[in-house]
Order: structure tokens, then sequence, then C-alpha cells
């Protein structure tokens, strides 16, 4: 920061004895001066123009670098928060429109602070050398020229950010478009069979058209001050002018100095120009900043303790459990036991509140009243990192990456290829790992593909590699054929092995393996017990396979 | 509709395109204006200050100046540019949309969404940019060149001295152009390193968080955050050593004007109002080269966009010759012989069956064994060779004729978007979904959502189960009332008695064919005809 400052000033000193070169020449030619310092004049000039431009070139590299580091750092920043977001925060926050506020606002930012910063700054310290240098001229021109200054600078500090709002609108606007176009793209596959293509371009079309009217609106606001800075330079090259005019025919100043104090004016009209054309840019990174504070204002209500949960399987203990989405109750009064290495399978009608059970196992949410324990110790006081290690848990949506197989099975963390092979291995993915072009270097999304039973399987993989002491399987197994399902099941077996697992199941044949079933309906625990013993008597058990006619 | 090109950004609204031309070409006229104004007021200061036209030359230069920043900023870029580039974006983000959704629908994105949507938005922003960027260019050529003409009028030596280091600059920003090329791919190739990584982690968050990788995560971005700052740091850098050349031949190009003119200034034949009149032309001559550097890159990094616009998607091969056909009612759908790949191995090879109107068939088959893709081929929704026949006629074109009202389809992993549930049901056409949504199974859960139809279903869907956005999906098939109904696993997320209820209602639709993909027993048992997949195939 001290270097960038130093060699700032040292480039706006350069650049500022240009313009008394210049006068000086006017002066030596009137008075007959010598060619031979004519001429070392005007090669004193060009080589202060040579200084300045390695000047700016050093200023740009050191300016370039912090700005980019503050800029990666809060990218960073945000990325972060939004991961430590409880999940329902991704409910209201579109992919599309966290990848404009991490990335894209970030970069107006970094843009700013890289190119447009170092240059206010050049030019400050220009503007306030010109003025200088007009003092040495004629203190009264000098006293002028800042007397303007302090009067643009109150009129400028009124203006700035007038667009802010108008600009914030154009964002919101083009977060929308955004938002729009990648869920339009992500579902192509239903849309256009289902006829769903002129709607598309319609949709498309209207948001456009917001857009542009706010930006159109924005436009207007934005150029209110760059305007107000070249009226006012318009001001000082006029004024200073009239004095240099009024001096000399009074015979205050030379010929030399009414073209300096003419050189010195320009000299400061053509960087404004170049930064004036540019400083809507500043609106829109004030717009940037300010949507960056409101994201890494809101605070997760999820939150974490210190105690660290052992290796090995898990008990999972229910005490009392109520919870509801917005009023409307999901689960009440359950209570359930599972005890360390058992295998816990959920059934019940769609509805019933199989899946909040397993997220309040998970610790994807909380309960509103009771506690659920994991290894004996209440899940809200357990440590973050500890927890998810301990954990896993497989949603019915697999999300595969669009990243290598081996960040698709590390999830990004590191481990040896020889694991993340085993994992694979493991679920009989490695003749499907044998097909790719590039093995675990091959993209997912890009160079190859999964079915959704491979999918599956994938889901499964990582869970191995991270070799959780309690597995939440949400209808893991429910879109694998007759044909793999036996292969999944012993995946499901390996995987079971010395671990606590808690799985929702529609297939009756994988309930039947496990320890106990519990019977989910309208928000509670109905029944309990072994497979084999519900089954044959007069139980819901009984009764949900004879309504399903299952295997 | 054919891809956009270079010149198509040039000839959107010719009418504006006029105006811009006619304001721009006005301000430069404002430039050369102002400087022989300042040269009138050095030959009056030199010759007789004391004369009161010298204020009225002073009060000329005032206009002259206010006038040209009113016209440039608060009418030119006010008032016109931005409506002319923003409906441009929007002309290039429509056009690439509709060209899109012409493409086999399962095939057509080339790259993944997350990269596809910052080239949606940044792209199609670097493209809006050029035409207005050239006008300013072409105009301060015009300026540039009267300017030049004054110079050499005045003194033929200074006009001539003027272009070497512009001839300099030339030269050298061409030696340094390839150079420049290869930072800019490496900085946005890194950029867009980390935008992959962003989009990826945000749209798997759930993932992430529970698999409790987020550090790894952030880990990641750090390193690739780190590689960026150099590569972008690198490029920027790079850009300002060319600019500085350029600002640095503008400025030697002054002191040039003054080291020619010293002779002609001391035996009188130049005033010093010449002198001021020179320095100025000569830096916004030297101005002028600034931006002929320019040029080049710019129109690079233009391509660049376009290309990248152009290869998000798979290639049109269709063209503009293959218009959807409208179908009659079905009697009979068939599919002969048929093959096609996914992931760039044959999966599908050599099927054939028919559909009577009215019928059910089943297709089954394990893991990867090309059910997805079969049901994808059939409808068009990828490549594929063989033949797809409606009563007996070859469909041509059939990605965009087998399509609502005709067909309904619900594929394997359907996808929701914000909005309400009747929203996403009524994907073509308006009206009441009420009996539709009830058929696909939906009323137990509706009755228990406090807006039922109206509610909102969050991003992407998340706010409803699974199996919910299965059966909002089923009902977006048959929402037009199709005569053909293909499903992909439209039971996989269902429990056994959601399922079977489901299938009894299906099963109970008159008129209707369906082409599904189930394991369901009862279907299976329904079944007219069931297509058997074998085991994955060997690569």
């Amino acid at each position: 920061m001290v270097a960038l400052v130093l060699i700032a000033v040292a480039t706006s000193v350069v650049q500022l004895t240009g313009p008394g070169i210049q006068g000086r020449f006017v002066d030596t030619v009137l008075a007959s001066g010598t060619p031979a310092v004519l001429a070392a004049l005007g090669a004193g000039y060009i080589g202060v123009a040579a200084l300045s431009a390695l000047g700016r070139i050093a200023v740009q590299w050191v300016g370039g670098r912090l700005a980019w580091r503050a800029g990666n750092a809060l990218r960073q920043d945000l990325l972060a928060h939004c991961l430590d977001q409880d999940l329902s925060f991704y409910d209201t926050h579109s992919p599309g429109e966290l990848i404009e506020r991490i990335d894209s606002d970030v970069e107006r930012l970094s843009r700013f602070l890289s190119e447009l910063l170092v240059m206010l700054l050049l030019n400050s310290l220009l503007v306030i050398g010109i003025g200088v240098m007009l003092t040495t001229v004629d203190w009264r021109i000098g006293a002028g020229f800042a007397l303007l200054l302090v009067v643009a600078l109150f009129l400028v500090r009124r203006l700035v950010g007038v667009a802010v709002t108008a600009l914030a609108e154009v964002s919101a606007r083009s977060a929308e478009v955004s938002g729009f176009v990648e869920e339009r793209l992500r579902a192509l596959e239903d849309l256009v069979p289902n006829g769903g293509v002129p709607g598309v371009m319609t949709g498309l079309n209207d948001r456009s058209d917001a857009l542009t009217r706010a930006a159109s609106r924005a436009a207007r606001h934005q150029i209110k001050w760059p305007a107000l800075i070249q009226h006012v330079n318009t001001v000082a090259l006029v004024g200073g002018l009239a004095a240099a005019v009024w001096l000399y025919s009074r015979g205050a100043i030379g010929v030399g100095d009414a073209y300096a104090v003419m050189a010195y004016l320009m000299l400061m009209r053509v960087p404004l120009m170049v930064i004036a054309g540019q400083l809507n840019e500043f609106d829109a990174a004030m717009a940037a900043t300010r949507r960056s504070r409101e994201l890494l204002a809101i605070r997760p209500r999820m939150s974490y303790g210190t105690t660290t949960l052992p290796a090995g399987a898990l008990t999972v203990d229910l005490e009392d459990v109520h919870f509801g989405y917005t009023g409307r109750p999901v689960l009440r009064d359950v209570s359930l036991a599972v005890p360390a290495g058992h295998r816990l399978a959920l059934v019940g009608s769609t509805g019933g509140g199989k899946t909040t059970l397993a997220r309040l196992v998970a610790r994807v949410l909380d309960p509103d009243a009771g506690t659920v324990r994991i290894g004996g110790v209440d899940a809200r006081s357990v440590d973050r990192e500890s927890l998810r290690r301990a954990v896993g848990y497989v949603t019915q949506d697999v999300r595969v990456l669009a990243a290598s197989v081996r960040d698709n099975v590390t999830l990004y963390a590191a481990a040896p290829d020889q694991a993340v092979l085993t994992a694979l291995e493991a679920v009989g993915l490695t003749g499907w790992l044998d097909s790719l072009p590039h093995g675990l270097d091959t993209r997912l999304g890009v160079d190859a593909g999964l079915s959704a039973g491979q999918e599956q399987l994938l889901s499964i993989a990582r869970l191995l590699l991270r070799d959780p002491g309690l597995v939440i399987l949400d209808e893991a197994t429910a879109r694998l054929g007759p044909e793999d399902r036996a292969a999944v099941a012993s995946a499901v077996e390996t995987l079971s092995r010395g671990r606590t697992v808690v799985v929702i199941a529609h297939r009756l044949d994988t309930v039947a393996d496990c320890d106990s079933v519990a019977v989910v309906e309208s928000g509670r625990i109905t029944e309990r017990g072994e497979y084999r013993r519900l089954a044959d008597g007069d139980s819901r058990l009984a009764a949900l396979i004879a309504a399903g006619e299952a295997l | 509709m054919r891809h956009t090109r270079l010149r198509d950004l040039f000839t959107f609204r010719p009418r504006t395109m006029t105006v811009l031309t006619v304001l721009w070409l006005l301000v430069r006229v404002m430039v050369v204006g102002g400087g022989l104004l300042l040269q009138a007021v050095f030959d009056q200061l030199t010759t007789d200050p004391d004369a009161p036209r010298i204020w009225w030359l002073l009060a000329a230069v005032a206009g002259v100046f206010t006038a040209q920043t009113v016209l440039w900023m608060d009418v030119l870029l006010g008032r016109w540019e931005m409506p002319f580039a923003m409906g441009l974006t929007a002309r290039l983000r429509e056009d690439r949309m509709s060209s899109l959704l012409r493409l086999p629908a399962a095939d057509a994105l080339r790259v993944p969404v997350g990269d596809a949507v910052s080239r949606f938005g940044r792209d199609v922003e670097q493209l809006r940019r050029l035409p207005i960027w050239s006008l300013s260019i072409a105009s301060r050529f015009v300026g540039g060149a009267a300017m030049w003409g004054v110079m050499l009028w005045l003194s033929p030596a200074v006009g001539l001295g003027v272009l070497l280091p512009f001839a300099t600059v030339l030269v050298g920003s061409r030696l340094m152009d390839r150079r420049l090329g290869r930072l800019r791919e490496a900085a946005s190739r890194d950029a867009a390193e980390v935008a992959s990584l962003i989009a990826e982690t945000v749209r798997a968050a759930a993932t992430v968080v529970t698999a409790g990788t987020h550090g790894a995560v952030l880990e990641r971005m750090r390193r690739l955050n780190r590689r960026r700052e150099s590569s972008a740091v690198a490029d920027q850098t790079f850009r300002e050593t060319q600019d500085s050349f350029s600002f640095l031949a503008s400025t030697a190009s002054a002191g040039l004007v003054m080291l020619t003119a010293a002779g002609d200034l001391h035996a009188g034949t130049l005033s010093v109002g010449d002198l001021a009149l020179l320095v100025y032309f000569a830096t916004m001559v030297g101005d002028m080269v600034l931006f002929t550097g320019q040029v080049v890159q710019r129109i690079r990094v233009t391509r660049v966009s376009l290309d990248r616009l152009r290869t998000l998607a798979a290639p049109d091969k269709n063209g503009r010759a293959a218009t959807p056909a409208a179908l009659p009612p079905l009697r009979e759908f068939s599919v002969e012989s048929l093959s096609a790949s996914y992931g760039g191995r044959a999966v599908v090879r050599d099927v054939s069956f028919r559909l009577p109107a009215g019928s059910l068939t089943v297709v089954t088959g394990g893991v990867a064994t090309g059910k997805t893709t079969l049901l994808r081929a059939a409808l068009g929704l990828i490549p594929a060779t063989g033949g797809l026949r409606w009563n007996g006629e070859a469909v041509t074109c059939p990605g965009a004729s087998l399509t609502a009202p005709r067909v309904g389809y619900v594929p394997q992993a359907p996808q929701l978007f914000t909005g309400t549930i009747a929203d996403n049901v009524r994907v073509s056409g308006e009206g009441d979904p009420s009996d539709v949504v009830e058929l696909a199974g939906l009323g137990p859960d509706l009755a228990v959502l406090p807006d039922g139809l109206d509610t909102v279903v969050g991003v992407g869907g998340r706010r409803l189960s699974g199996g919910q956005a299965q059966r909002v999906a089923l009902a977006r098939a048959l929402w037009r009332r199709p005569d053909l109904l293909v499903l992909d696993d439209v039971d996989s997320a269902l429990d056994a008695v959601t399922a079977r209820a489901l299938w009894e209602r299906l099963l109970a639709l008159p008129d209707v064919t369906v082409l599904a993909v189930t394991h369901h027993p009862m279907a299976l048992r329904h079944a007219d005809t069931v297509v058997r997949l074998g085991t994955a195939p060997t690569p």
C-alpha cells in the first residue's frame, strides 16, 4: 500500500513537470533561445512522458495485486458464509442469484478496485498537483482553482450515489434474468416436449424488457456526476484562461505562464474524460458492495457446539420431538431410540413425516421442541466438523457436480486416489469408471454422464469414503431396477457393517433386512418393532403391505 | 435461426445506429471547434490582449465545451446508448435461447448449466459493447483525420512528424497482440474455473454441507483464487503496458510538435496560438492512436464471446429448413431399428416396437441398460438413427414435432422452477389445472397445503418432496391431454400406496397411449408389450 502511494505520487510529480516545460519552451522561443536549449526542453518533455508511463505500469501492477487480493478475500468470505447457512437458505436463494452475488458482484468490485481506484488515486494526486503548480504561476489562480475544487467536491458528494437505488434495481432484474435462464436451461427436457417453448420465450422477453427499462433509468441517474465533473472542468479552463488573460494584460505574468496555465488545465481534462467515461462503474461497485453486505448480514439459525463424537457406530435418541413448517405441524411428540449398529427402516405414506424425521436425525433441521441425541449427546452441542464426519445423509435427489469423477466422490476433500477407487469398487462402479476416457479425471456432465441408478451408487460411494458412524438413507434405492437392486443391497450391506443405519424405504424387501421398522403416519410413529413380527400380525405395516401389493 | 455473426451486431436497429453516429460526429466537431477557439484566444492574447474580442472568444470556448458535455453525457450516455445496448443484449439472449430450444433437448447443452448461464450473462454483455464502442472510435477517427488535415495545412513538417510515434505504436501493438491474447485466455479460463466451483457448490450446497466438506471447498476456492489473481494481474498489467505505450506515443507526438515547430515559431511563421492548436491536436491524434491499439484486441475479445455463445450448445444440424409438423390424432406410433449413444457409448442398439393407440408399453432393465436413452431417442430428445413413425408417416424433426398437445413427457429427474404449482403445470396455455392435478395424484397433498395450487414451490421446486415434484411433472405432461404419454420412472420417489393408486388412474385413462420406464408390478402386469433391455453393454 505504501509502495503504491509512493509510486503514484512520483508518477504524478513527473507528469506535472510536462506543462511547465511547455511554458518554458514558449518563453524560450519568444526570447530567441538557442536551438540546443529548445531541443533539450523537447527531449525533456518526452523523457518525462516515458517516466510517467513506467510509473503508471508500476501503479497498475501493485494496485492490481492489492485489489484482486481484497476481491478474492470477499469472494471467499461470501462463499464460506453461504456454506454456513441453514439449508432452508437455499430454498429462497436460487443458484443463479447466488452465483451473481458471489461471482459477478465481486468481479465488478475487483475490477473497480483494480482498474478504477488506481486511476482515481493517480488523478486525484494529479489534480492536487495541478493546483500547486497553478499557485506557483500566480497565487490568485491557485486560490481560484482551490475554491472551485471545494465547490465541486461539495456538489459531487451530493450526487455520488444517486444512482445506487436504480442500480440495485438493475442488478435485481439482471439476477432475475439469470435465474430464469438457469432454471429453464436445467429444465430443457421438461419444457420442450411438453410445449413450453413459447412460454420460455415470452418469459425471457418480459424479463429482458424489465431489465432494459431499469438499466435505461439507471443510465440517466448515472451520468449526473460525471457530467458535473466535466462542467467543473470547463469552468476551470475558461476561468483559468480569463484569469491568465487579465493577469497578462496587467503585465503580472508572461505568455509562457499563460500557456502553462492552459496546458495544466488541459492536462486535467483528458484523464478526467477517461475517468468520467468509466465512473458509472463506481456506482455499480457501490451497489455491489451493498448487496454483499446484505448477504453477509443473513445469519444462520442453526448453531454448533464443541463436543466431538467418537468414531464407530452411534446411538440415536429422539425425545418428545415436535416440528412444523410455518405453523403446519409435521411431527408431533415423536420419541425413538436406535441402538448403536442397529438398522432401522422408516415406512409410511408420502407426506407422513418420514423425510422430516430423517432430516432431524441428520441435523439438517432442528426440532421446535424436544431433543435429538446422537451418540448420547444433544445434536445441537456437537462440533460442526465432527457431526458431519460422523453422520452421513443421502437425499432423494443426488447432486452430480460438473467436475471430475474424483471431486464427485470426495466432494472436494483431499483423499488418496486408492481410497476413491476402493469406494467406487465397493459399489460396483469400477466397470463404468474403466469405460471413461480419463479415469478419475473425467469431467462429469461434459465428457460423461451417469444414469439415475449410477447416481445412486455414486452417492453411496461418497458415504463409504467418508466412513460415518451413522448413515441416513432417504429413498436411496428407489430408482434402481430389480436386476441391480441386489448389487446395491450388497453395497448398502457393506455400508451398514459397523454403522447405525436409518433408511426410508419403499421396497419392502429392503425393510425385511432391517433390525426393526417404524411406521410414520400423520407426524407420529404409530408402530415400531421387528419386520417379521409386525408383517404377520394385524398391524399398520401389514395393512401397508397389502395396499401396496409389495414384493 | 442462423448463428449471430460479428456484423449482425451492427445491423441491429439501423435507425438508432444512424442517430448515434450523427451524435458522435457532433461531439467530435465540438472537440475540433474547441481547439480552433483556443488558438484564436492565444493569437488574440499575443497580438492585442486588451481588445474585447478576447472575452467573446472565451465565452465561445465555454459554450462549445459545455455543449460537448451535454451532448456526450446527457444525450448520448444518458438517453440513447443504454436502451440501444440493452435492446441488443435482449435480442442476443433471445436468439440464443430460441435456437437452443430447437435442438434435441436432452443433448442441447454442451457445457454445465452454470457455465451456460455465465455465457448468457457475461459474454452477451461483452457483445453489446462492440457497436457503441465502434461508433465512438469511428467518430474519433473522423475527428482525428480532420485535425491532422489542419495540422498539415499549418505546418507540413509537424503534420508528418506527428505520424512517427503513431506508426511505431501500431507496429508495437501488433507485436504484443498475440501475447495479450494468451494472457487474456488464461485469465478468463481461471475466472471460469472459479465461477464453475461457485456454481457447483451452491447448486449442490445441501450435499456439500451435509457431507461436511465445506472446508475442502473453501480450500479449493483459495487455490483457484490465487491462480486467478496472478493471471488477472498479469493480463491487466500487460494491457496497461500496451496503453502506456500509446499514451507515451501521444505525448511524444506533442514533444515532437514542439521540436519541429521551434524554427517556425522563432521565425514568426507560426504563432503561439498555432502552437497551442498543434499541441492540442497532436494529443487528440495521439488519443486516436491509443484506441487504434485496442481495435484488434476488442474484435478478438468479441469474437471469443461470440464463439463461447455458439459453443455452449450443440451445433444445429437441422438448419432453417426443419419446421415442426402438426401431428394428427394418434393411431399408431412406431419405433424402427432405433440406435443411440450416451456419454460416447452406443447404449441403444437397433430397437424396434409399435405402440397402437390406447396401449401400454413398459420398458425395463437394470442400471445403465439404456432405458432413459431409449425414451429420449424415441422422442427426438437426443440425436439417434433409425425411424420414428406417427400413424405410419415418418416424423421429420422429431424433437420439435413430438410435443404437446399430442405428446406429454415426464423425464427421469423432472425439474420444476420458481413459481406456483399451477405455473409449473401450465407450461403451455392457460386454464384451470385442477383436474390434471387430481389425475396426477396430487389431490391429497394439495388438500394440506394452505395455498393449494397457488403454493409457491421455491427455487427448483425444492420446497416440495421428491414424490410431489414428480407428480407435478406428471400433471405438466397431462396438462394438454396428450395422445402419447411417455413416463420415465415416474413412480420412483413414491411410496407403495401412492404408486399403486397412480398406476390405477393411469391405466384407467381412456385413449391414452403410454410408453413407460418402470418396475412397478402393476404396470408390468397390465402391459401390452414389455421391452426388456439387456445388461450394460461393454464398451
